[in-house]
């Protein structure tokens, strides 16, 4: 499971499970205790977190989409629900993370999406983000990482999209 | 809609006719017997003279109500609101529970000497005014009614104050300074950049502009930032250099009279907080138990601290 990819897509998924380790690591740093990767979709190991957040570093090109970012707002509040002065610190090292990892936001258009013959079928069944994710890793010719098997890696295995799941990265130690 | 609060009182049935006493049930801020009323049994006419006057009443209507008491045997008084439940729940939700928390952490940052500068809000992220970041009508009233705590945290607020701007001179001075540039560039330098397997500098600074590479350095020496994790951009940079980039601060003459002053400033800060926690913990233990309001809603869904 040693892949290396010059360029991938990241869901939202995978993304905000890296920024809440990340908001974790570093809230470490400051004296405080690991609270917040409990109520994300990772292994709880420590070692398992730091080697995703490697196995993600290491790609050279990030890319996802806007639809994509938006939705780390609702998941932030849906998983994490954090108040201040947290909320304002989770969402700086959060922006410092994806700064330093250049993530590459792009945005695909719903009308686009809607134009495409092919896409168009797929809109109404999983949505404009997903859509978007896979026809972002379609443009790109790069894999699509996603812990979504049932809709997203479907969708895009049967499209012909390179997908891999976070667990295909990364095995659980 | 006026809150209102309404005192009953009544002629103790078992008190005798040469030394009568009386039954004081105060009805609560809604005019409701049931829930949090308070009551007090067999007082003197003297006790209730005193607690009427005390609730403010004039001695014209104190008089009225004792002499319809003689009489009749029973009066009621309507008094002014006062804390109840309710409130004490608001302020402990949006007052007391974030303000206590914030402290703490304050404090630990303190004692790490990491004041958490953001070069790009040019401020401190995680030490701020309590009374800015907490603003809101339950803070103003929180407030009026407990001026000691109040006056604590103007001490506080004020001592952040002079710590934003003790941490943003020396940030700046440091920024400016020429040998941290130099160190800077010359760390920067490809053969050094090499030397820590780096190819190339963009490598370093991931989507940050170039203009912004000095203030990022800078950021993280005058947070005395620790090792970074490997998945940064700029770990490999700082993790090599941090012990002669930190070194500008007891270095270079400029820049570390600039530290002195934020130690000074963090050390003032420190005390100040301790206190202003221990105050608002202890008003905050009072209010719980007087009004039988739990710290933390028993939902968990408050802010707790």
């Amino acid at each position: 499971m040693n892949e290396c990819f010059r360029k991938a897509v990241i869901d939202s998924g995978p993304l905000f499970d890296a920024l809440v380790l990340n908001y974790d690591l570093r809230r470490a740093g400051l004296g405080r205790p690991s609270r917040y990767a409990s109520r994300i979709e990772a292994p709880q190991k420590l070692a398992w977190q730091r080697a995703f957040l490697a196995r993600l570093a290491s790609i050279p090109e990030k890319l996802t989409t806007s639809h994509a970012t938006v939705e780390l707002f609702h998941l932030e509040k849906a998983r994490l629900n954090l108040y201040e002065p947290d909320l304002s610190y989770s969402w700086r090292t959060s922006v410092d993370l994806l700064t330093q990892w250049r993530i590459d936001e792009q945005l695909v258009r719903l009308l686009d999406l809607a134009s495409d013959e092919s896409l168009r079928l797929c809109l109404p069944e999983i949505g404009v983000t997903d859509t978007g994710l896979i026809e972002l890793a379609a443009r790109h010719g790069c894999v699509l990482i996603t812990r979504d098997e049932r809709t997203l890696a479907r969708e895009a295995y049967a499209r012909q999209v390179q997908c891999r799941l976070v667990r295909q990265l990364l095995p659980i130690i | 809609m006026h809150a209102l609060r309404i005192l009953h009182i009544e002629r103790n049935v078992k008190s005798l006719p040469e030394d009568p006493r009386y039954d004081l049930i105060d009805a609560g801020r809604h005019g409701e017997e049931a829930g949090f009323a308070c009551a007090a049994q067999s007082l003197t006419v003297h006790d209730i003279e005193a607690i009427l006057s005390r609730e403010g009443l004039s001695p014209d209507s104190i008089s009225d109500v004792l002499r319809e008491l003689k009489q009749t045997g029973s009066a009621q008084v309507q008094a002014s609101p006062r804390i109840g439940p309710n409130i004490v729940r608001a302020w402990f939700d949006t007052v007391l529970n974030p303000a206590i928390r914030a402290l703490d952490i304050e404090r630990g940052l303190l004692q790490r000497r990491n004041w958490t500068f953001a070069f790009s809000a040019r401020a401190l992220e995680l030490i701020q005014p309590l009374g800015q970041r907490f603003h809101s009508a339950n803070l103003e009233q929180f407030r009026e009614m407990n001026p000691v705590a109040a006056s604590e945290l103007d001490k506080h607020d004020a001592l952040v104050a002079e710590l934003q701007s003790s941490v943003t001179a020396l940030f700046d001075d440091l920024v400016a300074d020429r040998e941290f540039v130099d160190l800077c560039d010359s760390l920067l330098a490809p053969e050094n950049l090499g030397k820590l397997g780096i190819l190339d500098i963009s490598e370093v600074f991931g989507a940050y502009r170039p203009d912004a590479r000095y203030n990022l350095i800078a950021e993280y020496v005058v947070n005395n930032t620790g090792e970074l994790p490997a998945y940064y951009a700029t770990a490999k940079l700082w993790n090599g250099h941090r012990d002669a980039l930190l070194e500008c601060l007891t270095r270079l003459p400029r820049v570390t009279a600039r530290y002195t002053a934020v130690v000074e400033a963090a050390e003032g800060l420190k005390g100040a907080s301790g206190n202003l926690e221990t105050r608002l913990r202890n008003l905050r233990q009072e209010l719980s138990l007087r009004y039988d309001v739990p710290l933390i809603p028993p939902d968990g869904n408050g802010a707790g601290a």
